[in-house]
């Protein structure tokens, strides 16, 4: 809001420059936004004493150490009014106050007038418009000027639904009002919107010589409902929306009735009209001068708190051992110990508290009152957990990216989404859905690297929201690989990663469940292709986790090139396991004894399915690893070249025998033995061609 | 006697003079000290001898033989140098064959860094939902019940308005006080979102760290100028400038009173010379104490709320908030 500096200084008679008394506005009050001849001040919120050139000047005198000396209007209320108020609805309306100005002389503002205006960014009308908008500007109450000519009484009452008003603008605009809002109105129509504009009908025009003068109060609330509804913003509802202090209003109509007789002419009625139901007064705040000092954590003295508080126009009065201080009824703002204690901290200045060190037991030795509240969060073992996962993927050439928590439109229809939370209102298409899983936008993510690098590794840690307001959100991590050529190492790669984070968690026994239908968001299922997925499951089948090749359908929607595979896990899962309680193994003391064996198997056996052959047929337990370290799947000649005679078999795979007991060093007779049994045990139960 | 030994001395030596390869070596090492050299005969005879002879001469013979030990292993590392130095040299200026380095995002190594800071001030840390009700996010905080903050136009709420995306961590203050009793303190970190247009410095989701620490009101509970003493320190430490000034300005929070604005001023990089603001903060409002079922006028402690985007910015000099959440390798691999 733009104040006049020059203005400010006629009340407050200060000597600062107005560069000084911004900064000053800056620190302790007011952010200052522009400085100089015309100030741009942001009136916090709770300030509506400060939206006048009267309010700003005696917060500067308060900061300043000037006194204020505040104009006084004195007024009488009116025995026989002049024009008929009624208020229908005083929640709505507080304070209704009318004065009546005859003989007037309709005409341009002098040029001190229309400069005051000009400089604070309101367009000058005519003296007697000019004049409600001056006193607004000066003293903070909004008021409003209809032609006594064209007003058989005025009536404060709610709109009818579908009442219509041409506002008082250049383009007589039509607004279509509600219940919920207030008009102002005679007994044939509404006149103007309440706290927000006048009516065309009854405005003042060249022909007016009497005005009916009006300031009131509206309920805040009110006012803003109203001028949100109607996209209708303006000098009046900005300042009813802050809230205006009632006691403004006949102070406000003495003030413009003394202008309108020097500008144009008029004489004033003697008293106003009021209708105020309910007065407010000033509020009387016990302070205890101990819990100021406390909570600023300075050594202010009495006296000077006192002195501080007076500069503000408060009055101070010593009550039983603490102050007793009242306060103005236009800092509706100060209602309780704290609000004074912040007076006196910024007038004091919050440059003079010291930086100091809290004086607190080493550890907190809190007691819980409710555990049920605190299934909400995750504390700082978890969040350490995360962190050092993270580091170990990044050691692993992963990179960490943040993502928007939304998916597009397009997402969820790619990756047929169920389900999904949607916002009320997004800005776009673009993110409307609340992600179920990270693996959409890591695709995003890994389709835009791709653009200019070869090979992309990327994780992302964060909540998805399949289950709110229930505890705890999910927390998981998603990573993604991906490159310009499609390979299906892919997979085996990423499968290390995960393999990594496995053993970094240390879930040993951990395996890959391909068994669809897949306990998994599907929004990592379905951006994976059929025969190419597996859950991630610890050795209690706990599912930790998913991961799969990237479906060549997804990969073609999202402009892809290449190939991809992703994997998500349960972030707690891994972190559970983490924090296990763990046991040293001993270090082996006698050798190891390797033997390599190849075989031959159908394209359809698995891995695990040789390995499983192996430890079942070791029954002396001297098979400490069988570590697989070449699979070649033959295709059309080499399948030929490969294994001639018998073209059934697909597979070829080797792998290393470790043989170990911790007992004794094995001769080499048990181990011949033990190899014998399992060759045979391959052969009957895999298949198995030893090669 | 002696001379025999001499003599094997001599023979050696000279032996040792003239060799040109590893394998010259090792020949003439048997000779001299192999298990057939006249070294080793002339050892093994000595136990025929008398007592003292053998004492004298077996000492005269083992120093002989380490004698020329030594004398061995200095010539063999000789040639071995030759053979060392005609090696392939290494062009240590050609490009090195790469290691695969991954990268942990600059926000979150910021977060790791100011929860190891707040951690080491004894700062209990937690993470919460970031789904939230209207209760924990404004109600409960104090917000006025027809604020402006509270409408679609500046919060994502979720269809059926049941739920909303927090506008900031300031729930988890409620949440954490109503599960307990002071005294603590704890820092929030954590996703925020705002429904607002983004440009360079302005996102609809970004990251706060919350701050509490409350305790019974009275002497030693925490104040403004402890508040302060925070907010110096964690600055001092997060940007390494122990020059790093704290200065307060007014300002309104509805769930502080008072309520002020964080600026710093450091004394290098973007930190030099100005005010900048980072957070927001002030005294717990009583009427948030009595939302949470404490009493009124028992507690009294201190809240801050800091975006972690703008620290990180400034540390490192990032122009455009919109690169956090891009996601583009090119960005992220220069941390």
């Amino acid at each position: 809001m733009k104040f006049s500096y020059e203005w400010i200084k006629e009340f407050a008679g200060v000597s600062l420059s107005a560069d000084e008394a911004a900064a000053l506005l800056t620190a302790k009050a007011f952010e200052v936004k522009e400085a100089g001849p015309v100030l741009d001040i942001d009136i916090l919120p709770n300030r509506p004493d400060a939206l006048s050139h009267l309010g700003v000047a005696r917060e500067v005198c308060a900061l300043s150490g000037q006194r204020f000396a505040a104009p006084v209007y004195e007024y009488t209320v009116s025995e026989r009014p002049g024009v008929s108020v009624e208020v229908r609805d005083a929640d709505a309306c507080p304070r209704y106050s009318a004065l009546i100005v005859r003989g007037l002389t309709i005409g341009p503002s002098p040029a001190w007038l229309r400069e005051r205006l000009e400089a604070c960014g309101v367009q000058s009308i005519n003296n007697v418009v000019d004049v409600t908008n001056y006193v607004m500007l000066e003293l903070g109450q909004p008021m409003h000027a209809f032609d006594r000519a064209l007003v058989d009484r005025i009536v404060v009452r709610r709109a009818e639904a579908g009442e219509r008003i041409q506002a008082l603008d250049g383009a007589r605009t039509e607004y279509t009002l509600d219940e919920s809002m207030l008009v102002i109105a005679d007994s044939k129509q509404a006149l103007a919107i309440a706290g927000i504009k006048g009516g065309a009908g009854t405005g003042i025009s060249d022909a007016t010589t009497e005005v009916i003068l009006e300031a009131a109060t509206f309920n805040p609330e009110v006012v803003r409902a109203a001028s949100r509804k109607l996209g209708l913003r303006t000098d009046a509802s900005i300042r009813f929306s802050y809230g205006v202090d009632p006691n403004l209003t006949a102070p406000a109509l003495v003030r413009a009735g003394e202008l309108l007789a020097k500008v144009a002419g008029g004489t004033p009625e003697s008293g106003i009209i009021d209708v105020y139901p309910h007065p407010v007064t000033d509020r009387d705040i016990m302070l205890d001068t101990q819990h100021a000092r406390g909570l600023l954590g300075v050594s202010i003295g009495d006296a000077q708190i006192r002195s501080i508080l007076q500069s503000l126009s408060f009055d101070v009065s010593d009550h039983e051992g603490r102050m007793k201080v009242t306060v103005p009824s236009r800092r509706s703002d100060v209602v309780g110990a704290e609000d004074l204690i912040e007076e006196i901290g910024r007038v004091y200045g919050y440059d003079a508290i010291p930086a100091a060190a809290p004086v607190l037991p080493i550890f907190d030795t809190h007691s819980w009152v409710r555990e049920d509240v605190a299934v909400a969060w995750d504390e700082y073992g978890f969040i350490r957990e995360r962190s050092a996962i993270g580091r170990l993927l990044a050691g692993a050439g992963y990179a960490e990216v943040y993502n928007y928590v939304f998916i597009s439109d397009e997402l969820k229809s790619l990756l047929k989404l169920e389900g999904l939370r949607e916002l009320a209102q997004p800005q776009s298409g673009e993110y409307r859905w609340l992600r179920p899983s990270l693996v959409p936008r890591l695709l995003i993510n890994a389709r835009d690297n791709l653009r200019f690098t070869e090979q992309v590794r990327l994780f992302e840690t964060g909540h998805t929201f399949v289950r709110i307001g229930e505890g705890k959100e999910d927390a998981r991590l998603g990573i993604v690989i991906a490159t310009r050529e499609n390979d299906s190492a892919l997979f085996y790669e990423l499968k290390g990663a995960v393999d990594l984070l496995l053993q970094r968690c240390g879930i040993a026994g951990a395996y890959y469940d391909d068994a669809a239908p897949f306990t998994w968001d599907a929004g990592a299922v379905n951006a994976t292709l059929a025969g190419r997925q597996a859950l991630i499951r610890a050795d209690d089948d706990t599912v930790i986790g998913f991961m799969g090749a990237v479906h060549p359908r997804v990969a073609a929607a999202l402009k892809l090139k290449g190939g991809a595979a992703v994997a998500e896990l349960d972030l707690r899962a891994l972190v559970r396991f983490a924090q296990e309680e763990r046991e040293f193994a001993p270090l082996p003391k006698y050798p190891s004894v390797v033997r390599d064996i190849a075989l031959f198997v159908e394209q359809g056996v698995k891995i695990d399915d040789i390995v499983q052959a192996v430890h079942d047929a070791d029954r002396a337990g001297l098979v400490e690893d069988v570590d697989v370290f070449d699979i070649f799947l033959p295709t059309g000649d080499e399948k030929l070249k490969a294994d001639g005679d018998t073209p059934e078999y697909g597979k070829s795979v080797a792998f290393h025998l470790i043989f170990r007991s911790n007992e004794r060093t094995l001769t080499d007779k048990e181990v011949d033995t033990a190899e014998a049994a399992i060759k045979q045990a391959l052969q009957e139960n895999v298949g198995a061609r030893v090669r | 006697m002696k001379s025999q030994l001499d003599h094997i001395r001599e023979v050696a030596l000279k032996d040792l003079e003239n060799l040109r390869s590893l394998a010259e070596l090792e020949a003439a090492r048997v000779r001299a000290l192999g298990r057939s050299s006249e070294l080793s005969q002339f050892l093994r005879s000595l136990k025929e001898r008398a007592e003292g002879e053998r004492r004298e001469l077996g000492e005269l013979a083992n120093r002989l033989r380490g004698e020329l030990e030594r004398q061995f292993d200095g010539a063999k590392e000789k040639l071995e140098d030759v053979a060392y130095a005609a090696l392939e040299k290494l062009d240590v200026t050609a490009p090195a064959l790469r290691s695969r380095r991954g990268h942990i995002h600059p926000l979150a190594q910021a977060q790791d860094d100011a929860n190891a800071i707040f951690a080491s001030m004894g700062f209990r840390i937690l993470e919460g939902p970031e789904v939230e009700t209207e209760w924990a996010n404004f109600d409960a905080l104090n917000t006025p019940p027809d604020h402006p903050a509270r409408g679609m136009q500046d919060t994502f709420w979720l269809q059926g308005m049941e739920h909303l995306m927090r506008t900031h961590t300031s729930p988890m203050q409620v949440r954490f006080m109503q599960a307990h009793q002071p005294p603590f303190r704890i820092i929030v970190p954590g996703r925020v979102y705002r429904n607002e247009a983004t440009d360079a410095t302005h996102e609809f989701q970004f990251h706060q760290i919350e701050g509490l620490m409350v305790a019974r009101a009275g002497e030693g509970a925490p104040s403004m100028a402890n508040l302060k003493g925070v907010m110096e320190h964690f600055y001092q430490r997060f940007f390494r400038d122990p020059n790093i000034e704290v200065r307060f300005n007014a300002s309104y929070f509805p769930f502080v009173e008072p309520g002020v604005e964080v600026y710093i001023k450091g004394s290098s990089g973007k930190l030099a010379g100005k005010w900048l603001e980072v957070a927001g903060a002030g005294m717990v409002h009583q009427n948030v104490f009595e939302r949470v079922g404490y009493v009124r006028g028992e507690m009294q402690g201190f809240a801050f709320g800091m975006a972690l985007e703008r620290i990180v910015m400034l540390k490192y000099k990032i122009d455009d908030i919109r690169l956090f959440n891009g996601g583009d390798l090119r960005f992220l691999r220069q941390f």
